[in-house]
């Protein structure tokens, strides 16, 4: 192609949105949401919550706190600990791949051609095998709040609180921060196995830190199982593609942008009035 | 005055009006509140703002009110570094800069076509170009009694442009302009991105040279100087009104580099009406409000389209004949190639104020096509066989200071010009290493082209394809104590 550029170039400008969604229709997104995508599906397929009855159950209403610890013992009971553990890492994969996306191709361009899927993997297992170790203190914590809330409308609402309050919080931030930090991968031998599986485990931690919170709502949706996972992964991409910052109380997930565009708003009425 | 953009040396030496009435402008932006959108310091903010670097410096107090967060989150702490949407986002700033002075000059009855002039230091025409210009060396404007704004900032640095061994930053000069891919790893503007403020990003030839070594140069650094002035980091460049005219002929280096036959511009819709994440946002003219921009806005028939006055002096791009002022352009393919990595040393660096050598391993299976490459001769290389020299995410706690590498150099402190593989001045180093700034804490990326240098190498028989000797000296204001870091040292190949 030859020619002159100018403002009026490649059609008449994209709307950020649609510009947002041709970025995830391309590397080095479009594997990892496909990737989402079927995991998505395997997810529906074996619900998570047929398996978690007491978690989502509708049984139950109000469960008073002397019957809590009698509670634990029949939850254990009922969700098999293997059986969890396997739809916790389908919904995982369902909803964090999208977000890793840059740092895989990070590993993969550090890698030596031959070597990029292998990188990937270890890279992966790193990272998984992090958010597999936390399912016990995350699946302790949405029981203990199952337990408290009574239901599960009112465990869902109390877990939207949290999240919402930890999102809008600068720990979070910090957090956040850290998980976009870059580290080096050595290209040859040990180093390169070492290197790529302590990034992704490192990343894994910070990612946990910052994302727990949020994970905790998609355990609560029974029936919109699929569509909260849908909203908390949109809501942690969000959080993820707004990029390191210095952290600090924020209103937490309206965009900076939108606000200004109120606030100046009610500006230009209050000039006018 | 004309409607044009001039070299700020061309108006007349000493005061002239175009930089008497920036000054006057100055002064009145002075006066604005910071929460006023068109003030000195809100336009400086816009570029990076450190509040507690502020107060410290006496930019800003206890008393000094902030713009609405929301404000801040938009309007500040856009700089675009390391990416290729660093010439298009200053681009839109440094028009929107200059609307607002022009309009501040106009409310002063001065005259009413003010346009931002260019410091033109590369032009080998003019004896004077290296220097500052005059107007910004004055202590007082013509009055005798009103304080210079053009000079009254911290300047730590060299008044006339030239090399600082000290800082160990070379001479500047016009080779980012022979890079023909505006977008890429080894690129004129910047490595690809999707987002503002990548995890990942190369800078650009430009943005390293003559860009960030004027930057410190001017400013000033450690050891060499007394300490950093306002143009040496991010959070405090936007103050000196120098920068601004420093930013122009950078600006003005990329429209003519745009000239240049035979140059692949970037034409992607991610470029052109990106980032992804948000848009960029500079005040209206009025200061009522944001108004937000894309890179489409900076091209021919956008809104911040610049016009210069000259695009041949001082840019090395060869007048044309027949009075055509546009070449057409070779628009890059939307999908490049990127090199590969092909080798790489075995330890992140850690350097102080020694000079550090380090072996780069390339791969066994990468050897015989190395040597290939590098064994035909300059002219008939194709031009698609590079080798590059790569410094992964350098960090430091030093504010900024220079680097050079140098490849198989003999033993000893000797470091041989034909061994050189380049340079950069660290401008924004603490910025861009700290984790909870808005840069991400990756620190600077650097790539150098080493094609020529290899086969110079090979030539003289000194070239092992298992093994680099790649070494490295700095001069940074963290010494020996708060040495800079370097992740990984590589050898890309494309
Ligand atoms: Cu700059």
């Amino acid at each position: 192609m030859t020619g002159r550029l100018s403002a009026t170039d490649g059609a008449t400008g994209h709307s950020r949105p649609r510009l947002l969604l041709a970025t995830f229709s391309q590397p080095p997104f479009r594997t990892p949401i496909l990737f989402a995508a079927a995991a998505s599906a395997l997810s529906s397929l074996f619900d998570i919550h047929a398996a978690l009855p007491l978690l989502c159950g509708n049984a139950g209403g109000h469960t008073p706190l002397t019957t809590i610890a009698a509670s634990w013992h029949f939850l254990i009971a009922t969700n098999p600990p293997g059986t969890v553990l396997q739809l916790w890492l389908i919904m995982l994969a369902a909803m964090m791949t999208p977000l890793i996306a840059s740092p895989m191709a990070y590993v993969r361009a550090s890698s030596l051609v031959a070597r990029r899927w292998r990188a990937v993997a270890i890279f992966l297992s790193g990272y998984f095998g992090v958010w597999t170790l936390a399912a016990v203190p995350v699946l302790a914590i949405a029981f203990a709040l199952r337990l408290l809330a009574g239901g599960v409308a009112a465990a869902a609402l109390a877990a939207c609180g949290i999240a919402l309050l930890w999102s809008a919080c600068p720990y979070q931030q910090a957090a956040r921060n850290r998980g976009h930090r870059l580290r080096r991968i050595g290209l040859f031998g040990v180093q390169a196995v070492c290197d790529s599986f302590l990034f992704g485990a490192r990343l894994g931690a910070w990612c946990l830190l910052s994302c727990w919170a949020w994970m905790l709502v998609p355990l609560f949706a029974s029936r919109a199982h699929l569509l909260a996972m849908l909203a908390v992964t949109t809501i942690l991409m969000a959080e993820r593609l707004q990029g390191p910052g210095v952290p600090h109380w924020r209103i937490p997930l309206i965009p900076p942008a939108v606000l200004i565009r109120l606030t100046s708003r009610t500006q230009m009425a209050r000039r006018k009035a | 005055m004309a409607d044009q953009r001039e070299d700020a040396w061309k108006l007349g030496a000493g005061w002239n009006d175009t930089l008497l009435w920036y000054a006057k402008a100055i002064i009145a932006l002075k006066g604005r509140a910071l929460t006023d959108r068109t003030s000195w310091r809100y336009l400086a903010a816009m570029h990076q703002f450190d509040q507690s670097l502020w107060m410290h410096q006496g930019i800003i107090d206890h008393t000094t009110a902030l713009p609405a967060q929301a404000d801040m989150d938009v309007a500040w702490n856009q700089c675009q570094h390391s990416s290729f949407y660093f010439l298009p986002w200053h681009r839109g700033y440094l028009a929107r800069f200059e609307q607002i002075i022009a309009a501040t000059i106009a409310a002063l009855h001065g005259p009413t076509d003010w346009k931002l002039p260019y410091w033109n230091y590369l032009d080998a025409t003019n004896p004077n170009a290296r220097k500052i210009p005059q107007a910004f060396l004055e202590p007082y404007l013509p009055d005798g009694i009103t304080r210079n704004p053009l000079e009254d900032v911290p300047r730590y640095g060299q008044k006339i442009l030239a090399a600082n061994p000290q800082l160990k930053i070379p001479d500047i000069d016009l080779t980012a302009m022979n890079v023909t891919k505006f977008t890429g790893i080894f690129s004129f503007g910047g490595s690809p991105t999707d987002f503002s403020n990548p995890d990942i990003g190369v800078r650009g030839q430009l943005e390293n040279v003559p860009h960030g070594s004027v930057h410190i140069l001017v400013g000033g650094a450690p050891p060499a100087d007394v300490d950093f002035g306002y143009l040496s980091r991010f959070e405090t460049a936007g103050l000196d009104p120098l920068f601004w005219l420093h930013h122009c002929n950078i600006d003005r280096l990329w429209a003519a580099w745009m000239t240049k036959p035979g140059v692949e511009m970037e034409v992607g819709q991610q470029w052109l009406d990106g980032p992804s994440d948000r848009a960029f946002a500079v005040p209206t003219v009025d200061g009522s409000g944001l108004e937000t921009y894309t890179a489409r806005d900076t091209l021919a028939g956008g809104k911040f389209y610049p016009d210069y006055d000259d695009l041949h002096a001082g840019t090395g791009v060869a007048a044309l004949l027949g009075g055509a002022r546009m070449a057409d352009i070779v628009k890059g393919s939307p999908v490049m190639a990127e090199p590969t990595v092909i080798g790489a040393n075995s330890e992140t660096l850690t350097v102080g104020t020694a000079a550090v050598e380090t072996a780069v391993r390339i791969a066994a299976q990468e050897r015989t096509a190395l040597v290939a490459a590098i064994g035909r001769t300059a002219p008939d290389a194709p031009a698609d066989e590079q080798t590059f020299l790569q410094l992964e995410n350098i960090r430091g706690k030093g504010v900024a200071g220079g680097l050079q590498v140098y490849v198989n150099s003999p033993a000893g402190a000797d470091l041989p010009e034909d061994r050189f593989a380049g340079s950069a001045a660290l401008f924004g180093l603490s910025s861009v290493s700290a984790v909870d700034g808005g840069h991400g804490g990756n620190g600077i990326t650097l790539v150098f082209d080493i094609s020529d240098l290899a086969k110079r190498l090979a030539a003289a028989g000194d070239f092992d394809p298992a093994h680099l000797r790649v070494k490295i000296v700095a001069a940074h204001s963290g010494g020996d104590a708060d040495p800079i870091t370097i992740d990984r040292v590589s050898v890309l190949r494309q």
